[in-house]
């Protein structure tokens, strides 16, 4: 058996990347060795589970016969139906796209405004970026901005992005380290992190807000007058710079346009030199693609003609739901996590049919009491849930990696970690009994 | 099951059928002898004054993968606040304008149906992004798929040549990256350019070294031929060269095809490697120059990348020069990628305008390409999808390449210089039919190695469409009576009737097993986990998966 050192491998609880150990057996058969976060959510999906089938013998099983058909009925007579929620699977993307497209509803993914002002700020004027197999194998600074949340989000990413220990591709020299430049707020622990990782690293506590116009200042004083900080130094030396940083993360007043700004100076640095931004997206990444190449928009449509009808301002899931609460609409809410239904949604009263295990998230939490509480009826008024199982954890699925640039697909995974997990139903199936005619 | 169509004049790149005659459908291929068929007849067709052809393959459109997808991103505009004045309404929406210069992949597959074309080739999928390329061709409804893997800039193969690895393991590499993309041939893009433009070299000759490696655009050009070759893949490199856009290029596409030293190969959107360097702006038509070289060469095939007039995005794994070209952008935008140690891309919009002197001298070049290449079948009808206009062009394109007259018609309101220094005039010729048979059907069909395809032989695959014949060339050819997918009657008067499964197109080349133990083999993977940072697994995309995802696989691999 050989082994390799542990390396960045997909995953769907982590923005795709945790460390995993690679191991080659004599077969020629590889098996990938779990992340703590990935044997956490399948724990949780088994836990949930086990609860799901206890309440199924009940009366109220929202798998029962009744509530389903139910749910057709409420669907078949809408009259305004928006298909949101938290998609994160190519397949389950486009079965939705496929559903609103057949409901003439409007799409939207929950919580996209992260996303969309990433869009418009590329809109704008451009971007240049760059994917982390690109960063890891040529970039000689990186400037990774934020705070230790970014590494929560994605806590592979200084091993990902590291090339120590690994022989370089001319003559057997240990590579290059790269040099990595902290800016914004970091803590220890995050500083400790990036060298644990076999980085050189300069953190340099930073205000964000005008982060983009330092950067700029830096170089442009360099190039008069010679490096004067530390920051200017490393940028005028590098031959390849990586920006990395995570839009959900950015603690900025208006982060449509600092990201604007900031590839802005990108754009106008590669005029002369090499560099790219490495922007590290949440797990929505994979739905606004599908929406992307399905529609020709990355999600706010409406299906009212033929052809999608985009209106970022007026199509956005929560709006929709502020402008529709009333008789005749409905929220088909597809959830790929194990997240609760939102509280906005709760409150609403607006009919919901709630496919995955949010539903059960809900009724573990005991929503039903909740939801008469909130919406001031009973539930059952406004609210069935199809469970259906989890991707990545239940049934393969297909998703991007947080740069956007690989489409990994995400196994169930081995059975050594979790016994006892049972395959669900898949979410694309389960949708697709929900709207056969 | 038997459909008969009767009455109907034969185009099938060879030779127009001079008299009526009747064409059987049996199942989901063609006979030519059907009265001898058993079966129930399930429809019949009196199709006097029409005309039929094999279903129309662009073997260069780009029509999926991560670089569409971003120029899709980038173009997104709200919708009209009318909603009734937007795109798909109307009595003919099939013949109206698209959506985007990049449409969805719904509007994509449909509009190319409703024109007559069944089968599309994606000519740029990164390895690392193939699982996405084949993702939005499934979603490309109505169509055949397959894509060309991109390498000749990934960062493994160039250390391979600079390190003088032998042909022979190369080939298994290669032969690995082929299979484990599904894909049907190898392009070559900017031959170590993108890669040397990471390492800020913003221009790559044929002859000039890499600023990292040891090593110049011919010896990746000359590696990937002989692969291409030794692998048995049908379709030759297929090859973006060096310098695309630049005045004077004419003399490293010319190196190019002496690179391959013999070897087929395939120029890609032709038109924008035939520049001189002369003429009032410095820059000239060098097509007379190219269109010799592949008259004199059996081995060398041509699509054009023509030139069509308004709004587009031009999106190209070329990063070099689709930077450099950054500020020619309209509106002012653009997005560009270096992308996992492979290649690049990058999407900038562009409008085409009359009476620019460049924009006109490159459109007349196109045509000069298209009118000076004397065998149809080995120069194929492409605007390079999206880059020099969007496919709903093609029925025009066809109508300047038929009508003198029309094609002079527009010739006049060009620039003045563009009138003068331009050769366009000259050249009365005027496409048939059975021409235009051969450069959208039988051609590609030839040069892709699909046996069953662009032809209307006994057997072939009934992807058939109907045109009623009409002088207006661009008329008939926008708005087809009848298409046919495998027997089947899918569109009738424009109106998308139903769709049939789609096939995958791969290549299945004499090396494929081999190839596919390249990436099982334990030093491999430790040399792809130490570029890549994860297993070659990970990014492979098996004919399984394209199988699960509800595609049927063809196997692609007929020799001529």
């Amino acid at each position: 058996m050989i082994e390799f050192p542990p390396r960045a491998e997909h995953c769907p609880f982590c923005s795709l990347l945790c460390e995993l150990g690679d191991v080659a057996r004599p077969q020629g058969d590889w098996n990938v060795l779990s992340c703590a976060k990935r044997l956490a959510g399948q724990r949780q999906a088994a836990e949930l589970r086990r609860a799901s089938e206890q309440h199924a013998t009940g009366e109220r099983s929202p798998t029962s016969v009744g509530d389903f058909v139910t749910a057709r009925d409420w669907l078949q007579s809408a009259e305004r139906v928006l298909v949101t929620g938290r998609i994160h699977s190519v397949e389950v993307s486009r079965r939705v796209v496929e559903i609103a497209r057949s409901l003439r509803g409007t799409l939207d993914r929950w919580d996209s405004d992260v996303s969309f002002d990433t869009f418009k700020a590329i809109q704008t004027h451009g971007a240049y970026m760059t994917s982390l197999a690109e960063a890891r194998d040529r970039s000689d600074l990186l400037l990774v901005i934020g705070d230790d949340s970014l590494l929560e989000s994605a806590p592979g990413l200084p091993e990902s992005l590291s090339r120590s220990g690994i022989e370089d591709s001319q003559g057997g020299e240990q590579a290059r380290s790269a040099s990595v430049l902290l800016l914004g707020a970091w803590g220890e622990t995050g500083i400790a992190r990036w060298e644990q990782a076999g980085f050189r690293v300069t953190a340099i506590a930073s205000q964000l807000e005008t982060l983009p116009r330092m950067l700029s200042l830096a170089v442009r004083e360099g190039e008069r007058q010679g490096a004067t900080s530390e920051v200017s130094r490393l940028l005028l030396e590098a031959k390849y710079t990586t920006v990395v940083w995570s839009p959900k993360d950015l603690t900025v007043s208006h982060r449509d346009l600092w990201i604007s700004e900031m590839m802005r100076w990108i754009l106008r640095r590669n005029e002369t030199d090499r560099i790219g931004a490495l922007v590290w997206n949440d797990f929505g990444a994979t739905f606004h693609q599908v929406c992307t190449w399905t529609t020709g928009y990355p999600a706010r449509v409406c299906f009212n003609t033929e052809v999608a009808n985009y209106r970022p301002s007026e199509y956005s899931a929560k709006r929709w739901l502020e402008r529709n609460r009333r008789n005749g609409s409905l929220v088909l809410w597809v959830d790929e996590t194990l997240g609760d239904l939102p509280v906005e949604l709760a409150r609403s009263g607006v009919r919901t049919i709630a496919v995955g295990s949010s539903g059960l998230v809900a009724q573990r939490h005991g929503l039903e009491s909740s939801g008469q509480e909130l919406g001031g009826e009973s539930s059952s008024k406004w609210l069935r849930w199809i469970p259906a199982g989890v991707v990545g954890v239940d049934y393969v699925g297909s998703m991007f990696r947080g740069d956007q640039t690989v489409l990994a697909r995400v196994h169930p995974e081995s059975k050594e970690t979790v016994s006892g997990v049972g395959h669900r139903e898949s979410l694309v199936d389960c949708l697709g009994r929900l709207v056969a005619r | 099951m038997i459909t008969i169509l009767k009455n109907v004049r034969l185009v099938d790149g060879i030779s127009t059928s001079a008299r009526p005659t009747t064409l059987w459908i049996l199942g989901d291929v063609i006979s030519r002898k059907g009265e001898q068929a058993q079966g129930r007849v399930e429809a019949e067709y009196d199709l006097a004054g029409h005309v039929v052809m094999a279903g129309g393959i662009d073997l260069h459109t780009h029509i999926g993968g991560g670089k569409v997808n971003l120029a899709r991103m980038l173009w997104a505009k709200p919708s009209a606040e009318s909603e009734k004045g937007s795109v798909g309404e109307g009595s003919k929406p099939w013949l109206g304008p698209l959506s985007a210069p990049v449409p969805g992949t719904w509007e994509t597959g449909r509009r190319y149906l409703q024109m007559g074309y069944t089968t599309c080739i994606e000519p740029a999928m990164l390895p690392a992004n193939a699982r996405q390329s084949h993702a939005e061709m499934q979603d490309t409804p109505g169509l055949d798929t397959g894509g060309y893997v991109v390498l000749g800039n990934d960062r493994m193969l160039l250390r391979m040549i600079a390190q003088g690895v032998p042909q022979e393991q190369i080939n298994d590499y290669v032969g690995w990256m082929v299979a484990s993309s599904s894909a049907l041939a190898i392009k070559v893009v900017n031959a170590g350019g993108i890669d040397a433009f990471k390492f800020n070299q913003r221009k790559l000759d044929v002859d000039e070294y890499h600023p990292q490696w040891p090593l110049t655009p011919r010896d990746i050009l000359r590696t990937l031929s002989r692969s291409a070759e030794e692998l048995g893949l049908a379709h030759p490199l297929h090859v973006h060269c060096s310098n695309l856009g630049v005045p004077g290029n004419i003399e490293s596409t010319l190196a190019t095809l002496d690179a391959v030293e013999g070897r087929p190969i395939h120029i890609t959107h032709a038109q924008y490697h035939c520049y001189g360097s002369q003429g009032p702006h410095g820059f000239s038509s060098a097509a007379e120059r190219l269109a010799d070289r592949v008259n004199r060469s059996s081995q060398i095939t041509l699509d054009v990348g023509q030139v069509l007039f308004g709004q587009t995005i031009t999106l190209s794994a070329d990063t070099m020069h689709q930077f450099a070209n950054r500020k020619l952008a309209k509106p002012a935008q653009g997005i560009f990628q270096d992308l996992e140690c492979q290649a690049g891309c990058g999407a900038l919009p562009f409008r085409y305008r009359e009476s620019q002197y460049v924009h006109g001298l490159q459109w007349t070049i196109g045509l000069e390409l298209f009118l000076r290449v004397q065998d149809a079948s080995r120069i194929f009808l492409t605007t390079d999808h999206p880059n020099g206009g969007p496919f709903i062009g093609y029925p025009h394109l066809i109508r300047l390449l038929m009508d003198y007259d029309f094609r002079m018609s527009i010739f006049d309101r060009l620039h003045p210089e563009v009138k003068r220094v331009s050769t366009l005039g000259s050249l009365k010729r005027e496409y048939r039919l059975d021409e235009i048979a051969a450069m959208t059907r039988l051609g590609p069909a030839r040069a892709l190695g699909l046996r069953g395809r662009g032809h209307l032989m006994e057997g072939a695959v009934a992807d058939l469409v109907v045109y009623r014949e009409d002088e207006d060339r661009e008329q008939m050819f926008a708005e087809p009576r009848m298409v046919f997918r495998r027997g089947r009657l899918v569109v009738r008067d424009g109106e998308v009737l139903g769709e049939i499964p789609k096939r995958v197109l791969v290549s299945e080349f004499a090396r494929r097993e081999e190839s596919l133990r390249w990436g099982r083999e334990v030093g491999n993977r430790k040399a792809w986990v130490e570029q890549y940072g994860y297993t070659p697994g990970v990014t492979a995309v098996g004919w399984d998966e394209l199988a699960e995802g509800g595609a049927e696989v063809e196997r692609a691999g007929w020799h001529d």
